[in-house]
């Protein structure tokens, strides 16, 4: 927003030259414009981010919809949508048209005031998270200097509208679908929030634009990332299962398993309210991906971005394309594995997850205070790695009886 | 030993290699986009059955069905619906006037081919019949089941080609069976499909008394009229009533053509065929209880059966297909009447 109010000036000023050449009002609205009061130079550095987010993420969440779907078909060998414009690309487009014209029905002993506000809530939250997420070098909606605090808080409130949604159906499907969201998020959140902590520690600062910022420079702006120390490769894939987990993304989506629970907390919802938890389902998911990128990958960082007009656009670049490369990795994931018991959910969180990202704090404690680098590069990785073995040792030394069919052979 | 998600990062180089090979490869990639391709369908597939006809110059003259009604009875979920075609003075035409599959009914079993001694209905493989209606849309009738030939051999070649022999080879044993028999009846006894003219009978029957064309009686009437006067003219009562009721000059009364038979008629029941034949011979009584359709199920027509076994050429009494049970039973019933049995 500081960057957007610094340039706002110039922009209305563009503006001005542009609409200068109406008549009647032309003239006017150019003068206002080219020395606009204070107040409206503010309005504007507000509304430009907000029209961004609005704008932007809904666009890109209706194409990862679609590219889901394609790349899905891709990976079981079918085709996929191609009947709606040249490659399916209107597809997005005709699926808000159907969801739009459908029948909008509210279970009649539901709570009808909850069930109606659960998908409006679902949504909130996962467009507010995008407020914190840099897109650009020091292009960031709002700057804030707890941004990643700020980020669990308002994710974590997600899983409210779920509840509200299940609870309100009065549907025993919706209802298990929402207890199991709860448990979920509650516990993935705990190494989610470790992993980062790492993070936090490294980059000193609970600001996601100054993460971003700790991760430029070396060579091509690349090798400060995150995710190329030890640490940061532990962290990253420690993050990346939980924000997963967060979103209910396969194969963590057991709150709307619907080969168990029909679709869980929204089996009770059709046409636009559907389309409201999944928009919000998907924009926390790519949000979570953002902040995945800006803390682990390094942010808008990469060959080319930096200050200045030609940087920053670089630097969205950068940003836009690591995104897309979260995104497709969870698309991938989506296609390959199966989802995952309630109970194994559980003990994998708790029982190699947390262990893990609190081994990974002290790693990152090593590294700062270890201060010749090979030395905490061997010292860091060797630590992660006997940990990490003793770890898989433990849980898959779990004594797990062979089951023995009696009936079935 | 693995380490943990091992199997994991293995699920995703297969899910990556099928993405991959999908674009490269046809073999992966097996959809068949429908509506603009499709995928051949194998000759041996079966969806509803069709009528086979001839000649593409005229379909119905051509078609091989002669509404003997075989198919109708068979049909395990009776699904067919069969009206005999007469032309305006109600003779029978050997060709069906309605012809009706209701294949919201039809189970595609296939019976009616394989009872049809015609080979007249064939199985199409053709599946897409989808309708804008429950009722009416789903039954077929004639002209859209009329399908020539050729489009048989197109969608089944094997089997058509087979049907094809074997009908050509029956016509021409025919033809030789027809040609000693057609001399001494001095009839023109055409060699040619399954629907050719009867043969001259053996036994002529006695003679019988024709209503005009133009005498103004319905079909109904008429066959009734022939019916009565035959009767009477056979039981030699009021012989010479015969030309005044005809009243026309010359009525070619003695020109009975062979057929002539007031009881061959499908439309009338066992028991009104045999009361038109009470005074007949056993070989008319015998005809009287076939099922009058000129099937050649038995490999007659309905006169040549009666007459073979009235001579003794054949003995056995059940080869009328349509006539089912109860013709078989009348076969036996009458020729131990007539002490032949
Ligand atoms: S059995 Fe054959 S000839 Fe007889 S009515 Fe059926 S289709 Fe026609
Ligand atoms: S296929 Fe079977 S069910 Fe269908 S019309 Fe023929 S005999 Fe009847």
């Amino acid at each position: 927003m500081d960057q957007v109010y610094k340039v706002a000036p110039q922009l209305l000023k563009f503006l001005s030259y542009l609409l200068g050449w109406l008549p009647w009002i032309g003239k006017p609205v150019a003068g206002f414009l080219s020395n606009p009061p204070a107040w409206f130079l503010l309005a504007v550095a507000i509304a430009i981010p907000i029209l961004f987010v609005v704008s932007v993420f809904p666009g890109i969440f209706a194409y990862t919809t679609l590219v889901e779907r394609k790349a899905l078909g891709r990976i079981q060998n079918r085709i996929g949508p191609n009947r709606v414009g040249r490659w399916g690309l209107l597809q997005p487009i005709a699926d808000g048209v159907k969801l739009l014209t459908k029948e909008d029905i509210v279970p009649r002993s539901a709570d009808k005031f909850v069930h109606f506000l659960a998908p409006v809530i679902a949504v909130i939250p996962s467009v507010l998270l995008f407020s914190v997420v840099p897109v650009g070098a020091g292009l960031v909606p709002v700057d804030l200097n707890i941004g990643i605090l700020f980020a669990f808080a308002i994710s974590t409130a997600s899983v409210l509208a779920l509840f509200m949604g299940g609870w309100a159906s009065r549907n025993k499907f919706s209802l298990l679908g929402a207890m199991r969201a709860v448990a979920q998020v509650v516990s993935y959140e705990v190494p989610m929030v470790l992993a980062a902590v790492a993070v936090v520690m490294a980059a000193g600062s609970l600001s996601t634009l100054a993460i971003a910022k700790a991760q430029g420079g070396g060579i091509l702006n690349v090798t400060h990332w995150f995710v190329f120390r030890p640490w940061g490769f532990v962290g990253f894939i420690l993050f990346t299962i939980g924000a997963m987990a967060e979103s209910a993304r396969t194969p963590f989506d057991i709150p709307e398993a619907e080969s168990e629970i029909i679709a869980g907390y929204h089996t009770e919802y059709s046409g636009f309210k559907f389309a409201l938890f999944q928009l919000g389902e998907y924009l926390a998911s790519i949000a979570m991906a953002g902040i995945t990128v800006t803390m682990f990958l390094g942010g808008y960082n990469g060959p080319g971005s930096g200050p200045g007009i030609l940087g920053g656009l670089i630097s969205m670049f950068w940003f836009f394309a690591k995104l897309g490369g979260m995104i497709v990795l969870t698309i991938w994931i989506r296609g390959t594995w199966p989802r995952v018991r309630v109970d194994q959910l559980m003990s994998f969180a708790w029982k190699v997850l947390l262990p893990m990202s609190i081994v990974n704090i002290v790693a990152v404690g090593m590294w700062h205070y270890i201060a010749i680098r090979p030395i905490a590069w061997v010292v860091t990785t060797l630590w992660l790695v006997l940990w990490f073995i003793t770890l898989s040792k433990l849980a898959a030394s779990e004594n797990i009886e062979k089951r023995e069919y009696r009936y079935a052979s | 030993m693995g380490f943990i998600g091992k199997g994991l990062f293995e699920g995703m180089v297969v899910t990556a290699r099928n993405f991959v090979g999908s674009y490269f490869d046809k073999e992966r990639l097996v959809t068949v986009q429908y509506p603009e391709e499709r995928v051949q369908v194998p000759e041996n597939s079966r969806t509803f059955p069709f009528l086979v006809f001839d000649k593409d110059s005229d379909p119905v003259a051509s078609m091989r069905c002669v509404a003997c009604k075989i198919c109708e009875v068979e049909c395990p979920p009776q699904c067919i619906y069969i009206v005999m075609d007469r032309d305006e003075k109600g003779k029978p035409q050997q060709r069906p006037k309605v012809f009706d599959i209701d294949i919201s009914v039809c189970m595609q079993c296939q019976i009616c081919v394989e009872v049809c001694p015609f080979d007249a209905i064939k199985m199409d493989n053709n599946y897409e019949k989808s309708q804008y209606g429950r009722f009416d849309e789903l039954v077929e009738h004639l002209p859209e089941l009329l399908k020539s030939n050729e489009f048989y051999n197109k969608i089944k070649p094997t089997e058509a080609t087979a049907v094809d022999a074997k009908l050509k080879a029956d016509a021409e044993k025919k033809a030789k069976k027809a040609a000693p028999a057609a001399k001494p009846a001095a009839t023109a006894a055409k060699p040619a499909a399954p629907a050719a003219p009867k043969p001259a009978p053996v036994a002529a029957p006695t003679a019988k008394i024709a209503i005009p064309d133009d005498a103004p009686f319905t079909p109904e009437q008429r066959q009734w009229l022939s019916g009565y006067l035959s009767t009477v003219a056979a039981s030699g009562v009021a012989p010479a009533a015969a030309a005044p009721v005809a009243g026309t000059p010359a009525a070619p009364a003695t020109e009975a053509p062979a057929g002539n038979w007031p009881w061959h008629d499908p439309g009338l029941g066992m028991q009104r065929r045999l009361d038109l034949a009470k005074e007949t011979p056993i070989a008319d009584k015998l005809m009287a209880a076939m099922a009058q359709t000129d099937c050649h199920a038995c490999g007659y027509d309905c006169r040549g059966y009666a007459d073979a076994i009235a001579t003794g050429a054949e003995t056995d009494l059940s080869l009328c297909l349509p006539g089912e049970a109860e013709t078989a039973n009348m076969l036996k019933k009458l020729m131990q009447e007539a002490g032949k049995l």
